[in-house]
């Protein structure tokens, strides 16, 4: 230990806005990408003064060698641009990095294989881009057949297999690399909880045989249970870099809007969402105290505005806990809802969620007569709501993390 | 943070576009396994599932060239000869315009290939760091196992019309040289084609242009005629075509008469070279952040 593996100095990375190449796109305000961007991200002072967006700016950090980093961020905020660097697969813009050794990139692990090849012949030449050469993968190929559970279709073309053999095929080679840093981007988000366990136990073999790993996910537990270490991006910018569970604090901190109240036109929305927004998300307000005792119930006011009449306009709201997994889901019809602004009042039973920090995910959906939702308006982390243990339990303080986020009344019969 | 000077404790550093050129040809020698592995997958993937499977090497070439001994030889009644014959050997038809499809074939599969290597694969490049290079050069491989195999049903029609008496021509030592104007098709084909391929991730216009010109080409050179059909006063013009050239030196190596001016050979190999290191040092220059644009 000891041994510096990566060491990276004041990185940024500067994208182009708009659409590249025809002269019209390059009037930045004109482009759909340069609008939702600017709006947003000028305000965040995100885009430079050469108009150029920063994808990721002035970042510093070591990696020792054996060490496991785990990357935290939300969607956009430089991890996976933060990997392509790393990987080489684009260069930095300002800055550099430095590497004591060959990185192994494992981001998304499926790509590189050919659907009319056979298994076995994917698995060559998938370890041949990873930089194997053919004698290594000779003598681990029985290894990967292995670990991949996939030996009975060894020689079918990968194209006939499930899209969960195919990503445990994928994952196999890359657990197999020899390289000596791995980065690997939400590797783990797929595959049957089996195997992904067996995938965390292979990442930390190879962790404790040396290898630098890192690892980038949402999943908090995942990088809880993987990391020691880690650091929080936002905006492209490293906001913390130290032991992991004051990272994820840092980070749910962070991105948890403990008020009692907040307007949410101006806010920015998720870039798969429909944009010519029919219904609009205007304000939330928790009404009574963002922080109570288990068994109490949970009240807002939300304000809308509808462009026209949906047909069957409802509220789903999501309950995200504070080590970023979905913790519950609530669901509700608005009939009464009309063209306008509408203010509606909300009481959501959150008498049986355990003590902990919560956001909330607001989705104003149409659901059509076959069941089908289309999103009309969505928002994450819109606001946050804290319930503090009760006397009576303390005990579910402790194992949470453990034992889920709900606890169902249980009665003698 | 410590100085550059500490740079040599380390084995690798990825820094910003500095205009400095390196090929990165080290790089690619330890990828040559991937490269092998690439080639056979375009080669080995291409015929899976065909009820004809390998046979499809074969058909394209052949019926292209039945319809140009036909349309062109027969009805068009155009000259199968580079030059005035020596004696009273005629090269047939069918055998003139075979090597020809085959070379022309060998030469534009290349030159598309390569033009498409970004847009292709630019999924995988996204997501896996190997030396860019290796795409293309291993498609142009994939591309020459087939000219070889087409090349190897040529040699023996060949020698069946020379053992049978039916072709007026014979087998000839320059033969040992027609390897070398392979080498050099190949080689234009990538040089043109890597230089297509940087300019097609910006402007993609340019990839809708290649298979149009690529007809217009075929008809520039001598591929469905002989040289003999330019006019004299043209062929000065016609041979900055480099194409044209090789083409007509292959012949010359193939049947051992026809079209060589040591001028022309020359002219061609300048050509090629250009191209190729020029397509090398664009292709250089934007294989580092193309997926930033593309």
């Amino acid at each position: 230990m000891g041994d510096r593996m990566i060491r990276v100095e004041h990185v940024s990375k500067e994208y182009q806005l708009g659409v590249i190449g025809q002269k019209i796109m390059l009037d930045k305000a004109d482009s759909p990408l340069g609008k939702r961007l600017t709006e947003h991200d000028l305000h965040e002072g995100r885009i430079n003064d050469k108009g150029m967006f920063m994808a990721l700016s002035d970042i510093s950090f070591e990696v020792e060698a054996g060490e496991t980093l785990g990357i935290i961020g939300r969607n956009g905020a430089g991890k996976s641009t933060l990997l392509k660097l790393l990987a080489r697969i684009t260069l930095p813009t300002v800055g550099r990095i430095l590497l004591n050794g060959h990185v192994a990139s494992m981001i998304e692990v499926g790509t590189g294989f050919h659907s009319e090849l056979t298994g076995r012949e994917n698995i060559y030449l998938k370890g041949a881009m990873l930089g194997m050469s053919e004698r290594k993968i000779d003598q681990k190929l029985d290894e990967i057949v292995d670990f991949s559970e996939c030996g009975q279709f060894l020689d079918t073309p990968v194209k006939r297999y499930s899209s969960g053999m195919y990503l445990k095929l994928g994952l196999s080679v890359a657990a197999y690399l020899d390289a000596e840093i791995v980065v690997m981007d939400e590797v783990l988000a797929v595959g049957d909880t089996a195997f992904q366990n067996k995938c965390i136990q292979k990442i930390k073999e190879m962790s404790e045989s040396g290898r630098t790993i890192l690892f980038v996910s949402h999943n908090m537990a995942l990088i809880r249970s993987l990391c020691k270490r880690c650091i929080v991006l936002d905006q492209g910018k490293l906001k913390f870099d130290g032991k992991v569970e004051e990272a994820i604090r840092y980070y749910t901190s962070a991105s948890f809007y403990m008020e009692q109240a907040r307007e949410l036109e101006q806010l920015e929305r998720t870039p798969s969402h429909n944009p010519n927004r029919v219904a609009c998300m205007t304000y939330i307000k928790i009404l009574g105290r963002t922080r109570f005792a288990m068994r109490e119930i949970l009240r807002f006011m939300l304000r809308f505005r509808l462009l026209e009449r949906v047909g069957q306009l409802c509220l789903r709201v999501g309950i995200w806990s504070a080590d970023g997994t979905a913790a519950a889901i609530s669901f509700v019809r608005l009939p009464n809802a009309c063209e306008g602004e509408n203010e509606t009042y909300f009481r959501m039973d959150t008498s049986r969620l355990l003590p902990g920090k919560y956001s909330l995910e607001l989705l104003l959906v149409d659901m059509d007569k076959s069941g089908l939702m289309v999103k009309l308006d969505a928002l994450r982390d819109v606001i946050a709501f804290e319930i503090l243990p009760s006397e009576d339990w303390p005990v579910y303080q402790m194992y949470k993390r453990d034992w889920g986020y709900v606890e169902l009344p249980l009665f003698i019969e | 943070m410590d100085s550059v000077s500490d740079k040599e404790q380390w084995k690798y550093c990825i820094e910003p576009e500095r205009g400095r050129l390196e090929l990165g040809l080290r790089n690619l020698w330890r990828y040559r396994g991937l490269v092998h592995l690439f080639a056979k997958r375009d080669f080995t993937s291409k015929y899976r599932q065909t009820v004809l499977g390998p046979l499809w090497m074969f058909i394209p070439p052949f019926l292209t060239t039945i319809v140009f001994t036909v349309v062109f030889g027969n009805i068009a009644k155009f000259p199968t000869l580079d030059s005035v014959a020596s004696g009273d050997m005629v090269v047939p038809a069918f055998l003139f315009y075979m090597i020809g499809n085959i070379l022309w074939e060998l030469f534009s599969n290349i030159l598309k290939h390569t033009a498409k290597t970004f847009l292709a694969n630019a999924r995988i490049m996204g997501k896996v760091y190997y030396p860019r290079l290796a795409s293309p050069i291993a498609a142009a491989f994939s591309d020459l196992a087939m000219a070889v195999i087409r090349l190897l049903l040529f040699g023996a029609l060949f020698a069946v019309g020379v053992v049978c008496g039916s072709v007026s021509v014979r087998m000839s030592w320059t033969m040992l040289f027609f390897p070398l104007t392979v080498f050099q098709l190949m080689l234009l084909g990538l040089g043109i084609g890597l230089i297509i391929a940087v300019l097609t991730v910006k402007y993609r216009d340019i990839g809708f242009i290649v298979d149009f010109a690529l007809q217009l080409w075929l008809y520039l050179t001598p591929v469905a005629y002989g040289l003999q059909l330019v006019p004299k006063r043209w062929i000065g013009l016609y041979m900055l075509n480099p194409v044209t050239p090789i083409m007509t030196t292959a012949r010359y190596f193939c049947f051992g008469e026809g079209y060589v001016q040591v001028g022309y050979v020359i002219w061609s190999w300048v050509a090629v070279l250009f191209f190729f290191v020029g397509g090398c040092i664009l292709f250089n220059r934007a294989e580092k952040t193309f997926v930033d644009i593309i």
